[in-house]
């Protein structure tokens, strides 16, 4: 064993057991130390031989071996006692008892300056071995610390993504005062109504010229059914021969005046169009962009605020904008006018009745509506008339027709009561001007049916009142019973009023009956 | 010696401490990064999904704005009973109408290319999401597995996608518009 104590080479795990020996076996003086294998040698080994010691090595290998590369660090140190340690051992007189009393007996044989020597050796051993754990609990804290957040070298640091991470905390606003954000809503708001605004200004200035327009156009039908008739009167046959009569003459001069300055409004009704479309037009392209502005790029809400203020201003309605001075059309020739008034003297009535209404006309123009009542025709200045009083009813019921134009015109009154019983037949354009009137209640007895086409406008009557009473053909019935489910009261025969309820209930229109001629 | 014996008693378990410790920690810093990589995929979904939901809301609202122009140059064509392309644009309402869809549309086209794209990252991280399950169930038999490739690409990944995800949803710009004829082919179809 002694060769094994050898300082000159590097310790072997045995050495290093061996090397350990006098602290070791020191250690091994309680036989609560002493582990069942070493037990179990000192037991069955008679005496302490190199064999029983090679078992106690192999025994506490694994505490040696964990301490070994410390303990036999400084094997210059380690080889004195572990000689006599061994050599204690060795003892040729060791009788077989138990391991732990060789042991023990061992301790007392170990002279002085073995244990001083001991005692010097523990001290650096126990330092190094505080030194190795520091060392050791270190790097586990470094590496655990390390591979916890590892970087990955060839991936490139994560940019912290912009206006969805980071939203940075707005400081306080000062009470009372908006944020720039709410300033810029708020002009933006204005801004928006400012257009709409102008443009409900342009669209009421275009209604005002439509208006306008419209009554130069019912001047001009006034003024040529006049003419019409003095020419008819005067029996002319040609322009020049007209013109010597200066009534007629300045009848057609109006015409023509009023013809120029109706198709002159066409230009400010044009500029206003313009303008009222492009002004819609940017502020919806202006709305658009400002709902993506927050999440679109390269919106350019300086260009549309830019474009809005120039079209705010170049779209004002000034009299100048308005002006039609240099936009009088070429106006229409007398001659054009003469033709066209001539062909309509030759459908101009001149019997007695045709003379009676035209006085009664007159008459209603003058204020009197005493005769109102036997008009036959009604010509449109009798309708202008009309239209014009303050008469709360009308009974007309004399009058079997009339034109598009006086229909127009009559409709304008601003009565309750109007009835027309002399009426025969509605066509749709008749209808779509009768069912415009703005009264309450309206006679059509001398109907006996309303077509489809013409009963389809009266959905669009405000009018609360509807007689029908002359009825006779269920056409029409099914808008019959829908305006009256939407809160009109109608007067029909009965006949119509049970087709009209049968088609409330069923939604189904009758049939026909086979040879009757109707439903 | 009692204190001799502790004092190396001590020496050995902090050994073995330390030893633990740097091989524990060596493989539990893998887990640790993928369940930490799992929580930035998710919050990255959560994200690219939030946007998309905002683009498809904004798309919707552009696509009724669309038709709604759309229809009123239907209807104003039928007012004025043009035909032609060239006819249409000498009306106020038609021409306007007909440049305001170009734009919205040309915003539609572009929400819908960075819908798709959202999509396809959402599937990407799905993807990644699956990988990295595996790759921790195989840590977890194995003790060990080779993430450093999975994680160079799904880094790289993550930023690209965090970054297009909090970029605009689109750019406003007048390149790639539809063109006009096209559009008034559309109307003309009913489309």
């Amino acid at each position: 064993m002694a060769e094994t104590v050898d300082t000159t080479r590097g310790p072997s795990p045995t050495e290093g057991f061996q090397a350990l020996g006098p602290i070791d076996l020191g250690d091994l003086e309680s036989p609560a130390h002493m582990d069942t294998a070493s037990e179990g040698a000192a037991e069955t080994t008679p005496a302490i031989t190199p064999a029983a010691v090679a078992e106690v090595q192999v025994a506490t290998h694994t505490a040696a071996s964990l301490a070994g590369p410390a303990g036999v660090s400084n094997g210059e140190e380690a080889t004195p006692a572990g000689s006599e340690a061994v050599q204690s051992l060795d003892g040729p007189t060791a009788e077989p008892r138990p391991a732990a009393p060789v042991l023990k007996e061992a301790a007392p044989g170990l002279p002085k300056t073995v244990k001083a020597t001991s005692a010097q050796t523990r001290r650096p051993l126990m330092a190094v071995g505080g030194v190795i754990l520091v060392l050791a609990i270190a790097s586990g804290v470094w590496l655990y610390a390390r591979y916890r957040y590892p970087t990955l070298p060839d991936v490139q640091p994560r940019s912290v993504p912009e206006g969805v991470v980071v939203v940075p905390e707005k400081p306080a606003s000062p009470s009372n005062q908006p944020e720039p954000a709410d300033d810029d809503r708020v002009a933006w708001e204005a801004k928006l109504r400012d257009i709409d605004t102008l443009r409900q200004t342009l669209l009421a200035k275009k209604e005002e010229i439509l208006r306008l327009q419209q009554n130069y156009q019912y001047g001009i039908l006034e003024l040529e059914e006049e003419a019409a008739r003095l020419i008819r009167r005067g029996g002319f046959d040609s322009l020049p021969q007209a013109l010597k009569n200066r009534q007629l003459e300045l009848a057609l001069q109006s015409i023509q005046r009023r013809q120029s300055y109706h198709d002159a409004l066409a230009k400010p009704l044009h500029w206003i169009d313009l303008g009222s479309e492009e002004l819609l037009y940017l502020r919806r392209r202006a709305f658009f962009d400002l709902q993506l502005k927050e999440i679109a790029e390269d919106i350019d809400i300086t260009l549309h605020s830019a474009d809005i203020d120039s079209a705010l201003t170049k779209y004002q309605p000034t009299p100048e904008r308005l002006s039609i001075n240099n936009a009088v059309p070429v106006q229409l020739s007398l001659e054009v006018i003469w033709k066209r008034l001539a062909e309509q003297a030759r459908h101009v009535g001149t019997s007695a009745d045709d003379q009676r209404d035209l006085d009664i006309i007159a008459e209603v123009c003058s204020g009197s509506f005493g005769r109102v009542s036997e008009l036959s025709i009604l010509t449109l200045k009798g309708a202008r008339c009309l239209a014009e009083s303050g008469a709360m009813q009308l009974f007309l019921n004399r009058l079997g027709s009339m034109s598009s134009a006086a229909a127009r015109k009559l409709c304008e009154w601003p009565g309750q009561w109007l009835c027309l019983n002399g009426v025969t037949r509605l066509s749709p354009e008749l209808a779509s001007q009768l069912f415009a009137w703005p009264g309450e209640w309206m006679s059509l007895n001398g109907l006996s049916e309303v077509p489809d086409e013409a009963a389809k406008y009266l959905a669009g009557w405000k009018g609360r009142q509807l007689e029908l009473m002359g009825l006779r053909k269920s056409t029409g019935v099914k808008f019959l019973a829908q305006w009256e489910v939407s809160g009109g009261r109608l007067f029909v025969p009965d006949d119509i009023r049970r087709e009209i309820e049968m088609f409330r209930r069923t939604g189904q229109l009758p049939a026909p009956a086979p040879n009757s001629g109707r439903w | 010696m009692d204190r001799n014996r502790m004092l190396r008693t001590v020496c050995v378990i902090g050994f073995l401490i330390g030893t633990l410790g740097t091989g524990l920690a060596a493989e539990d810093s893998k887990s640790q990064d993928l369940n930490r990589v799992l929580v930035d995929i998710k919050a990255a979904a959560k994200m690219i999904n939030q946007r998309t939901a905002l683009a498809e809301e904004v798309r919707q609202k552009l696509a009724q704005q669309a038709d709604e122009l759309k229809a009123e140059i239907h209807l104003e064509r039928c007012r004025v009973t043009v035909a032609s392309l060239p006819q249409a644009r000498q009306i106020s309402r038609i021409d306007y109408n007909l440049r305001l869809v170009q734009r919205l549309l040309g915003y539609i086209d572009r929400l819908d290319h960075r819908i798709d794209f959202f999509r396809s990252a959402v599937h990407t991280l799905e993807f990644y999401r699956r990988q990295i399950r595996d790759d921790m169930l195989m840590l977890k038999t194995l003790n060990d597995v080779d993430t450093a490739s999975l994680m160079r690409q799904l880094g790289a990944d993550l930023d690209h996608f965090k970054n297009q995800a909090s970029q605009p949803l689109l750019t406003a710009s007048s390149s790639g518009l539809r063109p006009i004829e096209t559009i008034w082919g559309d109307v003309l179809q009913g489309k």
